[in-house]
């Protein structure tokens, strides 16, 4: 199924990301072009289209561009509230400004109206995101491009987004990509970070900062490591890593007594 | 440019973009359990396990004689399948024995080799076939491999047949006598363990008598002789009847300790494997291991030889839980290794076709984690029928995740929504007591029946009963098909009350009150028979909310021709009734 054709060679009409939301809500996507977001929504009838729901498009001024876009996950089966909420970030490597929005759409069924929710403006570029969240808490994580992952927190009494922490510096690198990884019930949580290197770190919430654990266990075995890291996905369960990298090859990750690289796979197919 | 996304735990779905083009590429990490045989051994597992955990453990030895049962079936009733796929069960069936015997049996006297010779006998059936070849032969004794055969018989304790053999050979007459002779375990029940020990000791010395004494016309009776005085060079020689260590080892207890003991058995296994090679290899390491009493090993060594497949690890661990072999202590991984393995196994299961249901069984059983899993797996279920999603809610509900039940109720609600079925999302929609979408869908429905001016498929409503008093907005859509009901039967002034006491109620959306007040007209003076239907304190309600309508400024421009018709035949109507009604 084709959702859209644009082939104007306009810079500013690439895709750039694309999410799914929740099946709960059928089959709706979200496409990001560094300036506009688009929601889409599937309708089996008549062969079966894809509509354009937002129109006017969600939209961002020209200096900045839309770097990631990620609806507001599921906990577990649950959808944690009945409406849609919508998160992007954006940045402008040059002037050095980065927002975070998170949106809110009114009624599900139309995905027309995306309300403004929560506006945060950061210094630097915001390069990715992901969220996080459970019935107790709420986060997002956010990559940028000065070395470092910012962490922001939902106060339910305050009906608030605010700024956690800071956690992990990898070196002299942007950060590519961000993605928590699916967590069983585990007291802590899990993110891999994507930039010069694979880097996965397990942290708590202690006292509104963030504490580093199992640096041992988290390990990212060396060899198979030294290649810039553009996205990452695990797998359903959380026990399987993929990563892309930028010698071109797709790296899978199991975690034994540290990281391992189970498997590579080119495009042919024919393992390196 | 390469990209990836999972499908399942693993299957993933490799992209390539290259100059402006894109493909897309399943990668499988699945081991394929397509065939019979792992087909089988899945289920029947799922059954013997199920029963431990209703039997909390109890008689774990009796659950642990079922699996060995069950792996053994599959060998011999699925003889013409994969070979591959044998031989991995038959392993399977060799380490399950081998730990049944060390970990769960109960032995008595604590020996060992009785059940070890059941075991070589059952794995290695080459003596038997042996001895049918050569039996068939013309002249028996003349065949070629007639001693090897006897050296078989006796390594595996076939001492009957072993007779049978010797008795045509020239120095049979002193070698039969000898094994005639021979104390067997099997034969001396009701006797105690002491005697019998030194009942073998002395026969084990008359054979070493007869060797040196003996005068045999053949170097194969010598030889025949070597081995039941348990000499080990000669059981060496012919290491290639025995095939592997474990083979061997049995043999020579046979033939130096018949009442060996469970735990003298790492012992005399050291000594036999740098007989076949000088290294160890994984299934060697298990089985050793086993015999340490290292349960814990011998699992994380079963991980490791049956790299993608969890079948033996899972239901081992599980018996050797119950049979409190394993002391529980968590991994790394945050929970025990019965769990770990567990949780692996149920992942593998959970997203086949076939044996998701199985998965959600072995996932419960995992106290800790099992839910949490669950709870990340059952929404990537794929809910490609009706069928399917009524029997993943129902898997749900039966093991109380009820929020992942109701989720399964919206995505079906969804699915069919954008499907174009509101009935059937309204009936997931009840399902899962969502009622803001029961609502929302309902008022669709009444939208559309605007817009359309008819009604597609809503035979369901009638099956819905008192769900319908969920949502007002369902309710009134079912009362007014109803209505519409009544007007088809002709019974007008059933329809005609109906039609007012819904005006009357403002159930429904508020746009909806022109449609029904324009419902009423085919009711107004007279309708089709001339007969007047509706009183006049109805009319003056259907007048009342007409005027309401137009106050609160609910009507839309274009309404203006259809307001003027209905007040003239609602003012016609109301003089009719009038006239008729006594005063």
């Amino acid at each position: 199924a084709v959702v859209s054709t644009q082939s104007t060679g306009d810079k500013s009409k690439i895709i750039k990301r694309v999410a799914w939301a929740h099946p709960e809500f059928g089959q709706v996507l979200a496409m990001s072009t560094p300036q506009e977001i688009t929601i889409w929504e599937f309708t089996a009838d008549t062969g079966g289209t894809w509509t354009n729901r937002t129109t006017p498009s969600i939209s961002e001024p020209r200096h900045l561009e839309i770097n990631d876009v990620k609806f507001c996950p599921a906990y577990s089966g649950v959808v944690k509230t009945r409406n849609l909420e919508l998160a992007y970030c954006t940045g402008q490597l040059d002037s050095g400004q980065g927002q975070l929005k998170i949106l809110r759409c009114k009624d599900s069924h139309l995905l027309k109206d995306w309300e403004r929710e929560k506006e945060v403006s950061w210094k630097e570029t915001f390069t990715c995101l992901d969220w996080y969240v459970s019935p107790d808490e709420s986060l997002i994580a956010i990559g940028t491009v000065d070395n470092s992952v910012r962490l922001y927190e939902y106060d339910s009494s305050k009906q608030d987004w605010s700024f956690l922490d800071t956690i992990a510096h990898p070196q002299n690198s942007k950060v590519y990509d961000v993605s928590f990884a699916p967590n069983p019930g585990r007291s802590f949580h899990t993110l891999a970070i994507a930039a010069s290197y694979l880097q996965i770190k397990s942290f708590k919430i202690e006292g509104g900062r963030v504490v580093v654990m199992r640096e041992q266990e988290n390990r990212v075995c060396e060899e198979e490591n030294r290649v810039q890291v553009w996205r990452l996905s695990w797998s359903c369960l959380g026990t399987s890593l993929c990563t892309t990298g930028d010698d071109g090859l797709l790296r899978m990750w199991k975690n034994s007594t540290k990281w391992e690289c189970t498997r590579k796979v080119k495009w042919n197919g024919v393992e390196p | 440019m390469i990209g990836g996304a999972w499908i399942t735990e693993k299957k993933l779905m490799v992209l390539n973009e290259d100059a402006g083009s894109v493909e897309l590429r399943q990668e499988s990490l699945e081991v394929d359990t397509s065939s019979a045989i792992n087909k089988y051994i899945i289920f029947e597992g799922h059954s013997v396990f199920s029963e431990i955990q209703l039997s909390s453990g109890n008689d774990i030895q009796s659950h642990s004689h079922a699996y060995r049962s069950l792996l053994r079936a599959a060998i011999q009733e699925f003889e013409d399948q994969d070979e591959d796929d044998k031989k991995i069960v038959a392993l399977y069936e060799l380490v399950w024995s081998f730990c049944e015997v060390l970990f769960v049996e109960h032995l008595p006297g604590g020996c060992v080799l009785p059940y070890l010779l059941e075991l070589m006998r059952w794995h290695f059936p080459q003596p038997m076939d042996m001895l049918s070849e050569v039996l068939t032969a013309e002249e028996p004794s003349e065949h070629p491999d007639f001693w090897r055969c006897i050296v078989s018989l006796l390594l595996q304790g076939h001492i009957k047949e072993s007779i049978a053999m010797l008795r045509v050979t020239p120095d049979g007459d002193e070698l039969v006598g000898l094994l005639e002779q021979m104390p067997l375990l099997e034969n001396f029940s009701g006797h105690s363990l002491s005697e019998f020990k030194i009942s073998w000791s002395m026969w084990q010395d008359r054979c070493k008598q007869l060797y040196e004494t003996a005068n045999f016309v053949m170097d194969q009776s010598t030889e025949i002789l070597e081995i039941l005085c348990g000499q080990l060079d000669t059981f060496t020689k012919y290491k290639d009847l025995s095939q592997t260590w474990y083979h061997l080892m049995t043999s020579y207890l046979l033939y130096t300790n018949p009442t060996v003991s469970v735990m003298s058995l790492h012992h005399a296994a050291t000594e036999m494997t740098s007989v076949f090679r000088d290294h160890l290899t994984p299934l060697d390491e298990v089985l050793l291991s086993a015999m340490e009493f290292d349960a814990h090993r011998v699992l994380t060594l079963c991980i490791s030889l049956f790299q993608n497949s969890w079948w033996l690890a899972a239901h081992l661990a599980d018996v050797l839980h119950h049979a409190k072999q394993l002391d529980g202590t968590e991994l790394a991984a945050g929970c025990s290794i019965r769990e770990y393995v567990l949780l692996n196994y149920a992942s593998d299961l959970i997203f086949s076709e076939e044996f998701w249901s199985l998965g959600v069984d072995y996932f419960i059983e995992c106290k800790q984690m099992g839910k949490g899993y669950l709870q990340l797996a059952i929404p990537r279920i794929p809910l490609e029928s009706e069928r399917k999603a009524t029997r993943v809610y129902s898997a749900c509900q039966k093991h109380g995740l009820m929020d992942l039940a109701g989720s399964v109720c919206k995505v079906m609600a969804a699915k069919a929504r954008q499907a174009g079925s509101p009935g059937l999302s309204l009936i997931w929609s009840l399902q899962a007591k969502d009622l803001a979408s029961v609502t929302a869908i309902s008022e669709e429905i009444l939208d559309s029946y605007i817009e359309t001016g008819g009604f597609a498929n809503l035979e369901f409503l009638d099956q819905l009963g008192s769900n319908k008093l969920l949502s007002n907005r369902l309710l009134f859509l079912g009362k007014y098909r109803e209505f519409h009901n009544l007007v088809k039967a002709g019974e007008l002034r059933g329809a005609a009350d109906l039609l007012v006491s819904l005006v009357e109620s403002k159930m429904g959306p508020p746009r909806f009150q022109i449609t029904l007040l324009l419902d009423s007209l085919p009711l107004i003076n007279g309708g089709p028979t001339g007969e007047i239907v509706m009183s006049s304190r109805q009319t003056y309600v259907l007048m009342k909310a007409l005027e309401d309508m137009q106050i609160k400024k609910l009507l839309k421009e274009g309404d203006s021709q259809k307001v003027e018709t209905i007040r003239l035949a609602l003012v016609t109507n109301l003089a009719s009734s009038l006239l008729e009604e006594p005063w």
